[in-house]
């Protein structure tokens, strides 16, 4: 729960918007190789991965056979038949894939313990790589992946990140965690900018001001139903796909954004109850204060027919809120 | 249309018929195990005088069952490993160490309805805020004793072996007459601040708090609001199983954790168990002294008006109930004007949680149900709970002459 008074949650996000700020964002690491590696990846995930190529990376998603969405992830093409997938929840992948793989020629394993990751992002992160790498990453295209070295440590840079800023992300083994941090201390600090220190300001209150939602933000939802239908290929098969073609044309619910006019949101917890004229409509996936927006923003799962510009109450203590676009800024 | 509504709420029938939803045996329970603890700790203050004392002991004995639940030192990693970090699925962007108790403290609040939220959870600090507490009625020791469990848990969930690094403060508690409950963990390198007795766990924090005003206060927890408790990383529990998580462990942390603590505080297991049985006893018959707590029984459970003041049922239909509520499985084999019998299984009855039976139950509630009968039936009646020893017991509810009643 973040509060507009918060100094140093504001001084966060506000490094990330308007400078630069960097902190250790270590999601699940699992490592996919196989010579059918790309055919089993296909089946899971609603993107095409076979246009990704060695070097490139892709947000997608996987669903169940509902056509709900289980998981987000980011798929990564590191090098001919070697995928990496940066999850949440990379324990509960390798049983999906178990169930999914059939016969293929497939190897999964979480090397979550192998790999730290460092994100650094906001406007002037790439000064702060160049700052920090052996050589620059002017050229690194966005949802790109090259190798660079921090001193004589090898790392991987992923031009990417959670804020809706340019942004990178260092990979370097583990046992360098250290050093990786303070050079990259050292770096973002040569151009005004701080490492991050409230886990709510980079994990909800920054991505969300964006648009950006967590994987339990999409319980119940097809792709469709929360923006990710771009996401869907149209040309290739996956799991779930008769599903969400059908909820693409009869929807169900669809994810909304949130503006409070009370000055917090003590009495919203996540998965809060929401109404319309006193009738339950949906749930509140979570609420959290947006220090760019400068309001109480959450994100909703609502009745399809529930428009922009409706008038609701969230929780027992009817907070009203109006429904809005999800992208806050 | 009722055809599609009827299987839409999970309810038990009364013995009248009266049909009481998941809900309100589950907000039952939690106030009814609240209710024994406050007992319990009546029984406590008369054994040992000194506040300070009775909370030391009743601290150290918590704390010392709570890190005994993680097995051996060497077993201890593996198990937060286990049921803290993947059971809560705490992704590894968190750094491993005690403040990730804030999270399960918040789930273990929130499985037993007390209300709240997390309001600050950072590296550095984490404050909790609980709006209401089923056990606000027992009394300064036992929000002391929480502090205790709490440093249990954030020792074993520690970065530095099984040595918390946070000050622990609860700083205001309902049980005391404030507002809020407020639990503030503070780094202690952070904020300069000393290692802590027992006796030292309701003190200021250093931050300033943040009090959510009252028109932003809740009720009930999540599991009653919203029909199941979501934690900050996404991870649900639904009522059923908050419900069934009560039902077995909320005996164990305020009732059999303390009891071994009072126990030593008697000079004897005798002496324990005849004052024990009294304080129970003395809380039964308060229990329906009222007219209005007899008629609201009555009307709660559905009672006919027809049935007469004098009828033993009116007892044994209560305590049926509280079987209900308290998830315990029973048989109902004598249902007359004259008797009820109810034939419990007496592991059922006192092994709420399989691993740590609790015998002393049956005193109490033979004790409290006996004073009960007479106020809320008459002198005449009594209730006992015969054949305790053997592997099926009776609680009776009979007309009975007692020349030497509690």
């Amino acid at each position: 729960m973040l509060f507009r008074e918060d100094t140093v949650a504001r001084a966060d996000a506000m490094a990330i918007r308007q400078g630069v700020g960097f902190y250790r964002w270590t999601h699940d690491l699992v490592e996919i190789t196989g010579k059918d590696a790309l055919e089993v990846l296909q089946k899971i995930y609603i993107s095409d991965l076979s246009k990704v190529p060695v070097g490139k990376s892709k947000y997608t998603a996987s669903l169940d056979e509902q056509g709900e969405i289980i998981d987000d992830v980011i798929v990564m093409h590191m090098a001919d038949g070697l995928y990496w997938v940066s999850d949440l929840y990379g324990p509960r992948l390798l049983p999906w894939i178990e169930k999914h793989k059939g016969n293929a020629d497939i190897q999964a394993k979480i090397i979550t313990y192998d790999y730290d990751m460092y994100a650094v992002q906001g406007p002037d992160s790439l000064k702060a790589m160049n700052a920090l790498l052996d050589a620059p990453v002017d050229e690194l295209k966005r949802f790109a992946i090259c190798e660079r070295k921090i001193g004589d440590i090898p790392v991987y840079i992923h031009r990417s990140g959670f804020t809706g800023e340019n942004g990178y992300e260092i990979y370097a083994a583990f046992d360098q965690s250290q050093a990786i941090r303070d050079a990259a201390l050292k770096a973002v600090e040569s151009v005004g900018g701080r490492e991050l220190q409230t886990l709510e300001v980079y994990v909800r209150s920054i991505p969300m001001e964006k648009g950006f939602a967590l994987k339990q933000d999409f319980k119940h939802l097809s792709p469709c139903e929360c923006g990710l239908g771009w996401a869907m290929a149209a040309e290739k098969d996956f799991i779930g796909k008769e599903a969400a073609l059908e909820r693409k044309a009869n929807p169900k619910y669809r994810m909304v954004g949130l503006e409070f006019s009370r000055e917090s949101t003590e009495d919203i917890s996540i998965w809060e109850r929401v109404y319309w004229y006193g009738v339950e409509v949906g749930r509140c996936a979570q609420t959290i204060y947006g220090y760019t927006v400068e309001k109480n923003i959450g994100f909703a799962t609502v009745r399809a027919d529930v428009p922009d510009g409706a008038e609701l109450t969230v929780g027992c203590n009817d907070s009203p809120a109006v429904v809005v676009n999800k992208v806050f800024c | 249309m009722l055809k599609e509504k009827l299987d839409t709420r999970k309810c038990f029938a009364t013995a009248w018929g009266k049909l009481i939803t998941e809900e309100e045996a589950y907000r039952q329970l939690n106030r009814q195990i609240a209710a024994m603890t406050a007992n319990l700790f009546q029984v406590m203050r008369i054994f040992e005088p000194s506040w300070e004392k009775r909370t030391a002991a009743i601290c150290d004995i918590a704390n010392m069952m709570n890190m005994a639940v993680a097995g051996s030192p060497e077993d201890q990693k593996a198990y937060v490993n286990q049921a803290l970090y993947e059971a809560f699925n705490i992704p590894e962007l968190c750094e491993k160490s005690s403040w990730l108790g804030g999270i399960t403290g918040d789930s273990g609040d929130e499985w037993e309805n007390m209300a709240g939220r997390v309001v600050q959870f950072t590296r550095n600090r984490v404050e909790k805020e609980l709006d209401t507490c089923p056990w606000d009625i027992v009394g300064s020791e036992l929000c002391n004793m929480t502090t205790s469990m709490f440093t249990a848990n954030f020792d074993l969930a520690s970065s530095n072996g099984t040595e918390n690094e946070v000050a622990l403060n609860m700083c205001q508690a309902r049980g005391c007459g404030n507002k809020h409950c407020r639990v503030v963990a503070e780094r202690r390198d952070v904020y300069n601040l000393p290692k802590q007795d027992w006796l030292e766990h309701m003190q200021q924090p250093v931050e300033p708090i943040h009090d959510t005003p009252r028109e932003r206060m809740v009720k009930e927890g999540q599991c009653l609001r919203n029909g199941q408790y979501t934690q900050n990383f996404g991870e649900e529990t639904s009522l059923e199983t908050a419900y069934h998580w009560v039902a077995q462990m909320g005996w164990v942390w305020s009732i059999q954790f303390p009891m071994m603590a009072i126990k030593d505080m008697a000079p004897d297991e005798d002496e324990f168990l005849r004052v024990f049985r009294i304080v129970f006893a003395t809380a039964g018959k308060n229990q329906f002294i009222d007219p209005f707590a007899k008629e609201g029984l009555r009307s709660f459970l559905g009672v006919p008006h027809e049935m007469d003041e004098n009828d033993g049922r009116l007892l044994g239909g209560y305590i049926r109930y509280m079987l209900d509520v308290q998830q315990v499985p029973y048989e109902m084999v004598r249902w007359t004007r004259d008797e009820t019998w109810i034939k419990v299984k007496s592991e059922d009855f006192t092994a709420r949680y399989e691993m740590a039976p609790l015998d002393e139950l049956i005193d109490a509630y033979e004790a409290q149900w006996n004073g009960a009968a007479k106020t809320l039936v008459s002198p005449e009646w009594s209730c006992v709970i015969e054949d305790r020893e053997e592997e099926e017991m009776y609680i009776k509810v009979i007309r009975k002459e007692d020349l030497r009643m509690l």
